[in-house]
């Protein structure tokens, strides 16, 4: 039978063997009308765009790729570095339960390197969060994987997304970011921005007006219990003037620190702890909660490379609209 | 000659982009019928790329990578239409039965069995088979497509290869109990 043969050939054989059908009639025709009805998005929203652009260039990155893996954009660097990078896709290590279910051990995600539980490869389904608080399920189509999940941060991550590298080394993935108890940082020292409050409203109007962002208007939002707002930034296109301490941590020219946590388990360095902010190319959806729990929590749908962000955007969105927040 | 239509098109010349499209249509769904195994949803793939890959050009930023920034945004687009269709009720799979001879038949048997077990596959593990099995893709080239290090892809090819092994072993399984039976 197969499984005795040479699996390789035989499925290179049966590719080609399929592979010999041509498109249905009009399937130009119609891409191009859909085309036609499209507007190109301007450079400056793209960012930098694709970044494994060239064979050569993807090689080099790849090869450089050491597997580390993201938390959130320049956030726990400590564990990035050590954490391998996830393979997205694989096999589930824990079925949809609310039951606890630490991954094995050793895990190709952050959970598995000394910073919590978490569930790994995700099949579809609803979970609830083993260590978050506070406690929230969401569910996921296939394709998401569960990187992370402590007292202050939850991480979920988009098979089909992209990633960043920083000159450092540390690397991120696209995905979906959950922070609780975020406070605006000041760009030159690892503390909290004196006079702006930790409500959703405190810190949506504060990242909405800051003068180092493109962000769009806020709007309203609910989700889960959670009510709030919403809003899109992104690096300006010109370089910073004003010094920010992430170009020193991470050697990124265009950066800015935004969020420390507040969480009262956090201590810098440990797993509860968050350092955020925004980097080079990334585009990142903010939403802001006030949660039933008196929690400030923040959701960021983050494309770390900014080359898909409507594709992010889109797989995303239905995620964070299935979040529900514990009292 | 490729690269200045990539130029053209990313400053908005439509038909340079239609030029392109129509150079990478064929193979764009060549690619995404092996991965979804489905015309239909093959077809939305192929044009929900072309669309996207339209409307962020401007973010291109090295027209030589053009090809491998087009399977990026197909990889990402079946995958969605792949979700998409897990969402509906699966299909039966037919499967014609045409040997005959039985050298033929066992050829025709294997083939079916790997068309079976190719369905069963995650997306993820058909769109990793077919990159490397038919597009040639070197690891390297292969994560670019993905958006995954290369370690990853690595270890994707290895659990793909091993459950499409384990989907054709359950299907020999299955057919040995059948004609066990038969026979009784």
């Amino acid at each position: 039978m197969t499984a005795t043969h040479d699996l390789d050939r035989q499925l290179g054989a049966w590719l080609e063997e399929r592979a010999t059908s041509t498109p249905p009639d009009g399937l130009l025709e119609r891409s191009l009308a859909r085309v036609d009805a499209t507007r190109q998005r301007p450079g400056w929203l793209i960012r930098d765009g694709w970044r494994l652009s060239s064979s050569a260039a993807a090689r080099g990155r790849a090869a450089a790729a050491i597997g580390v893996a993201a938390v959130a954009m320049f956030a726990v660097a400590r564990l990035s570095l050590v954490a391998p990078a996830p393979s997205i896709g694989s096999p589930a290590t824990a079925s949809p339960s609310s039951s606890p279910s630490p991954s094995p051990s050793p895990s190709p995600y952050l959970c598995g390197q000394g910073a919590g539980t978490c569930r790994g490869s995700l099949e579809p389904g609803t979970y609830t969060t083993n260590g978050f608080r506070p406690e929230l399920s969401y569910s996921v189509p296939a394709g998401w994987a569960n990187d992370l999940d402590v007292n202050a941060m939850l991480v979920l991550l988009d098979a089909a997304g992209g990633q960043y590298r920083y000159p450092d080394g540390t690397t991120f993935r696209d995905g979906i970011y959950v922070y609780r108890r975020p406070v605006a940082a000041s760009a030159t020292s690892r503390t909290a921005l004196k006079g702006i409050g930790t409500k959703a409203r405190d810190l949506a109007q504060w990242l909405s007006g800051h003068a180092d962002l493109d962000a769009s208007p806020l709007t309203t939002v609910t989700i889960g219990g959670g009510k709030g707002y919403r809003l899109d930034i992104a690096l300006p296109g010109s370089p910073r003037v004003s010094p920010d301490r992430c170009t020193t941590d991470h050697g990124e020219p265009r950066c800015e620190s935004l969020f420390l946590s507040d969480t009262p388990a956090a201590k810098p360095g440990g797993p509860d702890w968050y350092d955020f902010g925004i980097v080079g190319p990334e585009t990142a959806v903010i939403y802001l909660l006030d949660t039933p729990s008196g929690d400030t929590v923040m959701v960021v749908v983050d494309d770390v490379d900014g080359v898909d962000r409507a594709g992010l955007v889109a797989a995303a969105t239905p995620i964070v609209n299935s979040f529900v927040f514990s009292p | 000659m490729q690269r200045e239509l990539v130029e053209r098109a990313r400053g908005g010349d439509r038909d340079a982009f239609a030029t392109l499209a129509a150079g990478s249509i064929g193979r764009l769904f060549n690619i995404a019928q092996l991965m979804l195994r489905d015309r239909d949803l093959a077809d939305d793939a192929v044009q929900e790329t072309l669309v996207l890959a339209w409307r962020d050009l401007k973010g291109l930023r090295d027209p030589d990578g053009f090809d491998a920034w087009l399977h990026r945004i197909l990889v990402r687009s079946v995958y969605r239409e792949a979700n998409r269709e897990r969402r509906r009720s699966p299909r039966m799979v037919q499967v014609r039965q045409v040997a005959t001879t039985p050298d033929a038949a066992a050829d025709v048997e294997d083939r079916d069995a790997i068309e079976r077990g190719f369905r069963r596959l995650r997306p993820e593990h058909r769109a990793v088979l077919v990159l490397r099995h038919y597009l040639g893709f070197s690891d390297d080239e292969a994560a670019a497509a993905l958006a995954v290090p290369t370690g990853t892809i690595k270890s994707r090819l290895s659990r793909a290869t091993a459950a499409l092994r384990s989907e054709l072993e359950a299907d020999a399984r299955s057919a040995d109990r059948l004609a066990m039976e038969t026979v009784r």
